[in-house]
């Protein structure tokens, strides 16, 4: 098994709100059961509007692959994987690519997924994959923060 | 006799640990742990936190032990207990800590990031951040929905451990902040009347919550409560490793 131990982020494109609930909680139990660091255990937070979320963990790759994303959107809509389509863009935040996942199916986006600093060839490393989730933040800051002082 | 400045402190050798201890917080999280999703609390293991996405192990304040990596997109410790809620005093007490941002960058990011924060609810809190103004740092005590006592400090540029302290006593109505072992500016009353327990999701280190928003981006270390206001004395020696 190969880990990767970077940054995700989901949006709500389409997903209604059952759909929504059974994929968060599907990643919410990626990553390790246990580890004695608290940065491998999948831990994550969600945008202000409950619409999207990032997460962290040490996880298994084979787990957040596009074809990864497809079974468990193919389960949740209880429809063949192969019937979802996805379309990938390429951004930069702060120094490295991400790719940002579009993923539909007849004519409908249901869910966006950005790997923080990875663009489909090296994997980044996790402080790499970190400051592009965190370049990203700054610039979404009014989505993802209200001012609590 | 008594030893100035140093109250029983053991300054003259020993444990940094040890030094905090001599002073009887009420809550004391090092946060030294080389693994484990608990933050030990060296008062009260029923006030023991939770840490959550945190990086152990990291280099410490100079007291050869680690501090936790706060990794400014999702980490924070939890260290809310009713043992806690119910040693805290709104009334009269004291923080001290340690921090130290990532880099130079974390003060020019334009982002709010929380030191700790103890509070009842939204209207009652007592808090330090990075505030969302690059290369301040804001201390505040905020009673009733007041902003009572704020005190700003430029710390633009410092990547250095800061050690910091907090103060306040209603009677007297003054609230206190110190860096570096110094008082920052003059005492600041005005204070209004604090309601409410400290709460459940209302009591972190590294956030302002468990979302969590505003997180920290840098080590933290040596988090301690007291229901006394400490002296400058004790403060100075606290701020010595």
């Amino acid at each position: 098994m190969t880990t990767q131990h970077i940054y995700f982020g989901i949006e709500n494109l389409a997903l209604n709100d059952t759909q929504r609930g059974l994929l968060v909680t599907a990643l919410r139990a990626l990553g390790p059961s246990s580890h004695p660091q608290p940065a491998c255990l999948c831990h994550w937070r969600t945008r202000l509007d409950g619409q999207a979320a990032i997460f962290e963990a040490l996880f298994n790759e084979d787990h957040i692959t596009i074809d990864a994303f497809k079974n468990r959107l193919g389960s949740i809509f209880g429809v063949d994987p192969a019937t979802i389509g996805h379309n990938i863009r390429l951004v930069t935040f702060s120094n490295r690519q991400s790719a940002v996942v579009t993923f539909s199916r007849g004519g409908t986006d249901y869910l966006r997924v950005v790997f923080f600093g990875y663009a489909g060839a090296d994997w980044p490393t996790w402080m790499e994959s970190g400051d592009e989730c965190r370049a990203y933040l700054r610039a979404n800051a009014a989505e993802w923060e209200s001012q609590f002082t | 006799m008594t030893l100035p400045l140093t109250g029983t402190g053991p300054s003259a050798g020993g444990s940094y640990a040890g030094k905090v201890l001599s002073y009887s917080p009420i809550a004391y999280w090092p946060q030294w742990e080389p693994s484990s999703a608990v933050a030990q609390c060296l008062v009260n293991s029923a006030q023991n936190g939770t840490y959550v996405g945190v990086t152990l192990g990291q280099p410490g304040i100079g007291d050869g032990r680690t501090s936790p990596f706060y990794d400014g997109v999702l980490d924070y410790a939890d260290v809310y207990s009713v043992p806690l809620r119910d040693a805290f005093s709104a009334v009269l007490g004291s923080v001290h800590g340690w921090f130290r941002v990532f880099n130079a960058g974390v003060w020019a990011d334009a982002a709010a990031r929380y030191v700790f924060l103890l509070a009842a609810d939204g209207n009652n809190r007592i808090l330090l951040q990075r505030t969302g103004v690059n290369n301040d740092l804001g201390a505040y005590y905020i009673a009733g929905g007041a902003i009572s006592s704020t005190f700003t400090v430029a710390c633009g540029g410092r990547t250095d451990w800061l050690p910091f302290a907090m103060t306040w006593n209603t009677v007297a109505n003054r609230v206190r902040f110190y860096i570096d072992g110094a008082q920052v500016g003059a005492d600041v009353g005005g204070l209004g009347v604090w309601v409410g327990n400290l709460a459940n999701g209302w009591c972190e280190l590294g956030s302002y919550n468990s979302a969590p928003n505003q997180p920290w981006h840098g080590y933290l270390a040596h988090m301690a409560v007291w229901d006394r206001e400490l002296t400058l004395g004790e403060v100075e020696d606290l701020a010595v490793v």
